[in-house]
C-alpha cells in the first residue's frame, strides 16, 4: 500500500478529508483487507488514547507556586512605575505636612516602643507580616511568602554563586 | 475585606477573568490555583520533565496576566491558557532541538519509512487494561517517542487540534504533521502491544 | 571621721547604683537563643556526604507539601545565644552564615551572608517557638533552606538568679 494512501486512511479517520476523498477511502477499505486492518489499528490506538492524558499535580504548594509568579509580575510592573520622588521632594513634604505633629507622634512612638520593649513575649507571635526584607546587592532578589505558619524568604541569586555552596563531598566547616 | 477574600473560590471563571482584567491580582491568583494542575499537566505531557514543566507553566501564567485584556471569551479561559503554555513548550522544544544533536534513531524516525515496516496489529492494545494501567502504559510509551512525535500526538489526541492548526504551531507543513502523527500512532500501538505481551508472559 | 564621711558620700550614691544594676539585669533578660538548621533539598535519594542526616517527621512532610524536591538532608545545626541589643552569627557552612541581631521586643534582623557577601537583610518579629526560613536554589537543581527558630530565652551570665529573672519577663 502506498504511504500516501496510508496517510489518507488516517486523515479519513480524523475527519480531515473532503467528502469526495472520504468516499474513495471508504470504497478502498471495503475492497482491501490490508487497508481495513490498518484503519482498525489506527482506530483502536486513537480510542485507547482518548481521555487518557494524565492529570499531574504541580509539585509545589499553592503559595510557593504563586509567589514566583507574583514576584515576576511585580518586577515587571515596577519597571513601568513612576520614578521615585527625590529627597528634596520628601523634605518639602515633611516640612509642610508632618512637622506640626512630629513632636506628638514622637512622644506616642516612644510610649508604644517602651511598652513593647518591656514585654517582648507579648508581641504578635504570628507577626511574620511585619517582616521587611532589603536586598543588599543587585545580584540577589528576595521575596517573602507564607508557608503554613512559617515565613519564607526566597533568595534568587542570579549571577551570584549560591550562598550555601557547600560541596557535597566536603564536610561543613563549622566551629 | 475578609468576606471578599472568602468569595473568590465561589466565583466563576468569567467573573474572575473580568476582575483580573481590571487589575485584581487576587482574582487572578484564584484562577491560577484553580487551573494550575491542568496547565502544568499539558506542559509535562510535552516536555516530560517536571522542573521544566513548572518553569514553563509559571511563565505561561505571567504571559496570561500580561495578555489578559486580549482575552474576549472566544474560548474557555482554561483553553486559552493551555494554548499559551503549548506555544511556550514548542518554543522550548525548538530551542532544545537546536542545541542537541539527534541520534540516528531519531533521524530515521523523522525521515519516515520506519513505521511502514511495522506489522499491522490485529489485537486491541488496550483491551483488558484497567483505566489506571492503561494510563500508565500510555505514559511509558509516550516517553519513548521523540519530542516531535510526542508533541503532535499530544496536540491532536489531547488538545484535539486539527492538522492545519498543529502545522501552524509546529511551524511545519501539514504533510509533516500527518507523517509524524501516523508514525506516532503506529509506534504507540506497537509499544502498548509489547507491554501487554510482557505482562501476559509474566 | 574621714572614713565616715567617705562612707556617707558613697551611701548617697548607693540607691542610684542599685537602680542601674537592676536596669542592666532587666536588659540581659531579653537575650535571644536561636537554632539554625541548614537543610539541603534534592531529588537524589542519598546525599553524597554520609554525615548528612535525612530530615524526617513533621519537617519533612511540611517541606514536601511546599516544595518540589523529594528528599531533604540536614547539613548542619547550630544553636546560638545573641545577647540583648547585640549581634552574633550562625555559621551554617564555610560559605553560608546568618548574622542575627537582637532588637527591641520580639524584633530581630537576620542577614544572609553567602561567600562573604551580604545578600539581604530581614527584619521581622520572632517569638519563642516560632521559625522562619531563608531559602534559595542551589546548583544542579537542588535547594538550600536555613530554618531559624527562636528557642527559649536565656540570660547571661548564667550565675544570675535565672528563675527570678524569668518571672520578670513572662513567656507568652
Amino acid at each position: 500500500m502506498k504511504h500516501e494512501i496510508e496517510l489518507k486512511l488516517m486523515a479519513c479517520l480524523d475527519g480531515e478529508l473532503s467528502e469526495r476523498e472520504a468516499r474513495e477511502i471508504t470504497v478502498l477499505v471495503e475492497q482491501d483487507p490490508q487497508a481495513r486492518a490498518l484503519l482498525n489499528e489506527l482506530r483502536q490506538t486513537r480510542a485507547a488514547l482518548h481521555g487518557q492524558e494524565t492529570l499531574a499535580q504541580v509539585p509545589e504548594s499553592r503559595e510557593f507556586y504563586w509567589s514566583k509568579i507574583e514576584r515576576r509580575l511585580q518586577r515587571e510592573a515596577a519597571t513601568e512605575a513612576v520614578p521615585a520622588l527625590s529627597w528634596k521632594d520628601w523634605a518639602q513634604a515633611w516640612r509642610r505636612w508632618l512637622a506640626p505633629v512630629a513632636g506628638a507622634a514622637t512622644i506616642a512612638l516612644l510610649a508604644v516602643g517602651g511598652a513593647i520593649w518591656a514585654n517582648r513575649s507579648a508581641a504578635d507571635a504570628a507577626g511574620w507580616h511585619l517582616a521587611e526584607v532589603e536586598d543588599l546587592t543587585d545580584q540577589a532578589q528576595s521575596h517573602v511568602f507564607r508557608a503554613g505558619n512559617m515565613m519564607v524568604v526566597w533568595v534568587d541569586t542570579q549571577g551570584v554563586r549560591n550562598p550555601s555552596s557547600w560541596e557535597p563531598t566536603e564536610p561543613p566547616t563549622v566551629e | 475585606m475578609a468576606s471578599q477574600k472568602k468569595d473568590y473560590p465561589a466565583l466563576e471563571d468569567e467573573t474572575l477573568v473580568k476582575r483580573s482584567q481590571r487589575g485584581d491580582m487576587r482574582a487572578f491568583e484564584e484562577l491560577v490555583a484553580r487551573h494550575r494542575d491542568k496547565v502544568y499537566s499539558r506542559a509535562l505531557s510535552m516536555l516530560r520533565n517536571e522542573e521544566d514543566a513548572v518553569d514553563v507553566s509559571q511563565e505561561a501564567w505571567v504571559k496570561g496576566w500580561q495578555r489578559l485584556k486580549q482575552f474576549q471569551g472566544e474560548s474557555s479561559f482554561l483553553t486559552w491558557m493551555t494554548r499559551i503554555v503549548i506555544n511556550l513548550c514548542l518554543d522550548q522544544l525548538r530551542k532544545h532541538k537546536r542545541q542537541k544533536s539527534e541520534s540516528i534513531e531519531e533521524l530515521e524516525e523523522e525521515s519516515g519509512g520506519v513505521e511502514r515496516q511495522m506489522p499491522v496489529l490485529t489485537v486491541n492494545p488496550s483491551a483488558g487494561l484497567e483505566r489506571g494501567e492503561l494510563r500508565q502504559k500510555i505514559d511509558e510509551a509516550l516517553l519513548k517517542l521523540t519530542h516531535e512525535h510526542r508533541t503532535v500526538l499530544v496536540l491532536h489526541e489531547f488538545e484535539e487540534l486539527e492538522y492545519k492548526e498543529i502545522a501552524k504551531r509546529m511551524e511545519c507543513s501539514i504533510g509533516t504533521v500527518m507523517s509524524r502523527l501516523f508514525y506516532a500512532r503506529r509506534r504507540m500501538a506497537a509499544l502498548m502491544a509489547f507491554y501487554k505481551r510482557n505482562e501476559l508472559n509474566q | 571621721m574621714n572614713l565616715r564621711l567617705s562612707l556617707a558620700r558613697w551611701a548617697r550614691w548607693l540607691p542610684g547604683v542599685a537602680f542601674l544594676v537592676c536596669l542592666a539585669a532587666g536588659a540581659s533578660a531579653s537575650d535571644l537563643k536561636v537554632e539554625g538548621r541548614l537543610i539541603w533539598g534534592t531529588n537524589d535519594e542519598k546525599s553524597p556526604d554520609p554525615k548528612h542526616k535525612p530530615v524526617d517527621g513533621d519537617t519533612l512532610s511540611n517541606l514536601r507539601k511546599i516544595y518540589q524536591w523529594k528528599h531533604y538532608f540536614e547539613v548542619n545545626r547550630q544553636v546560638l545565644v545573641v545577647s540583648s541589643r547585640s549581634t552574633n552569627t550562625l555559621v551554617m557552612s564555610k560559605d553560608c552564615s546568618v548574622e542575627i541581631a537582637e532588637l527591641e521586643g520580639p524584633r530581630i534582623t537576620a542577614q544572609l551572608i553567602g561567600k562573604g557577601k551580604r545578600l539581604n537583610k530581614i527584619t521581622t518579629n520572632l517569638s519563642p517557638g516560632q521559625s522562619f526560613a531563608i531559602a534559595g536554589e542551589d546548583k544542579n537543581a537542588t535547594a538550600y533552606f536555613v530554618i531559624i527558630t527562636d528557642l527559649e530565652e536565656t540570660h547571661t551570665p548564667a550565675k544570675q538568679s535565672a528563675p527570678a529573672k524569668k518571672e520578670a519577663t513572662p513567656k507568652k
